[in-house]
């Protein structure tokens, strides 16, 4: 075996192997390597990335929610007091309302009662004079006196009462 | 070797992102080789996977073109079909260059200097000396032995086995009775195939251990 050994042969080969090994490493492992490396990075980024987002838009998600239900809450506080303001309003204005036509009723009663007095006095004083009237053509005098009036008064007062 | 660099530039050319056809085969072939590496040298793997795939991948095509053998000779075909074309056809028949010891030789010579360099390159001068006396002084002829005999083991371990292979092939080929033929393929594919990758690995294997060594 040994005198078929060649020192030649073998330098050649190694150079061979060392010219393989340069271009391969430039060509192949390099290039792939640094290739996959890169498309690792870039996948990983992006998962990241997405992950990221997601748990900001979880974030954004419970702000926009808090907001809305704070929201939702002072609307109804606002539509709850609005409501309680129109009703006492109401109350306030119907009470006001029958005040005024209680007082307007009050005072319709009263004009009448008047109007009424008044009415019953003017006609009978009208009676007395036409009752003065009718007598003194009766009697063809005249009646028409102090004395005379005062006892149709009591006359009338009388048949009034009566 | 030509044909190696022309499949290298041709597998390479256009990377995608996402891995389609031939940038499969060849992801696969370089993620293997980086693992491999990765696994036995921790920290530097990145210089020396290219040495140990450019090995690896000279190993598989060197093993395995005996396979090659299995084709009908140009003497065998005209013998089958009679044709006058295949006489003129010259006799050839591609051998495996591993079977020359001067290759393995090579081989193994530039492992074992990387190993030499590597230890300098990443110790220096005195970590390098210094290793020659773990783990204790006594170690220190062994140690020196080491570069020797690293040369051979890995040199006439690829050698042994593929001038074995190739022996016991040639002789089936040679001398087997047309009707234990059909065992050449079995023979060929447990000798060209399966010993020709295992070796390429051993030898890739048992290289990158030395240096992980060397660089401890």
């Amino acid at each position: 075996m040994l005198e078929s050994l060649n020192a030649f042969k073998v330098i050649i080969v190694a150079l061979n192997l060392i010219i393989l090994y340069t271009v391969l490493r430039k060509l192949l492992f390099k290039r792939v390597t640094d290739f996959m490396e890169n498309r690792t990075k870039s996948i990983r980024d992006s998962i990241d990335n997405a992950e990221k987002a997601k748990a900001e838009a979880g974030e954004l998600k419970l702000k926009y929610e808090n907001q809305l239900s704070t929201a939702r809450g002072k609307g109804e506080e606002i539509i709850e007091e609005a409501r309680a303001k129109a009703e006492k309003e109401s109350e306030n204005i119907i009470a006001a309302a029958k005040q005024q036509s209680e007082s307007i009723i009050a005072k319709a009663l009263e004009e009448i009662e008047q109007e009424r007095l008044q009415m019953l006095k003017d006609i009978r004083s009208q009676v007395a004079g036409l009752a003065l009237a009718a007598a003194s053509k009766v009697i063809e005098a005249n009646m028409d006196t102090d004395a005379n009036r005062a006892l149709v008064d009591r006359f009338i007062d009388e048949a009034g009462a009566a | 070797m030509a044909v190696i660099i022309i499949l290298a530039y041709i597998f390479t050319r256009n990377l995608k992102k996402i891995p389609e056809g031939k940038q499969n085969i060849v992801e696969l072939i370089v993620d293997a080789v980086n693992n491999i590496v990765k696994g036995n040298i921790h920290h530097h793997w990145r210089d020396f996977a290219p040495y140990f795939g450019t090995i690896l991948l000279f190993l598989v095509f060197a093993n395995t073109v005996s396979l090659f053998s299995l084709l009908p000779t140009a003497h065998e075909l005209y013998e089958i079909t009679g044709m006058e074309f295949f006489k003129g056809l010259p006799e050839f028949a591609i051998q495996p260059p591993t079977k020359d010891y001067n290759v393995t030789l090579a081989m193994a010579l530039m492992s074992v200097s990387l190993v030499l360099l590597s230890s300098i390159r990443y110790k220096g001068v005195k970590g390098w000396l210094k290793g020659f006396l773990r783990p204790t002084p006594a170690m220190l002829p062994f140690n020196i032995l080491d570069y020797g005999t690293r040369t051979l083991s890995l040199s006439l371990r690829l050698f042994g086995n593929i001038l074995a292979g190739y022996i016991i092939l040639e002789m089936l080929y040679l001398s087997a009775p047309p009707a234990a033929k059909v065992f050449i393929p079995v023979g060929s594919f447990f000798f060209d195939i399966f010993d020709a990758l295992l070796q390429a690995y051993i030898f890739v294997f048992l290289s990158s251990i030395y240096i992980a060594e060397a660089l401890e």
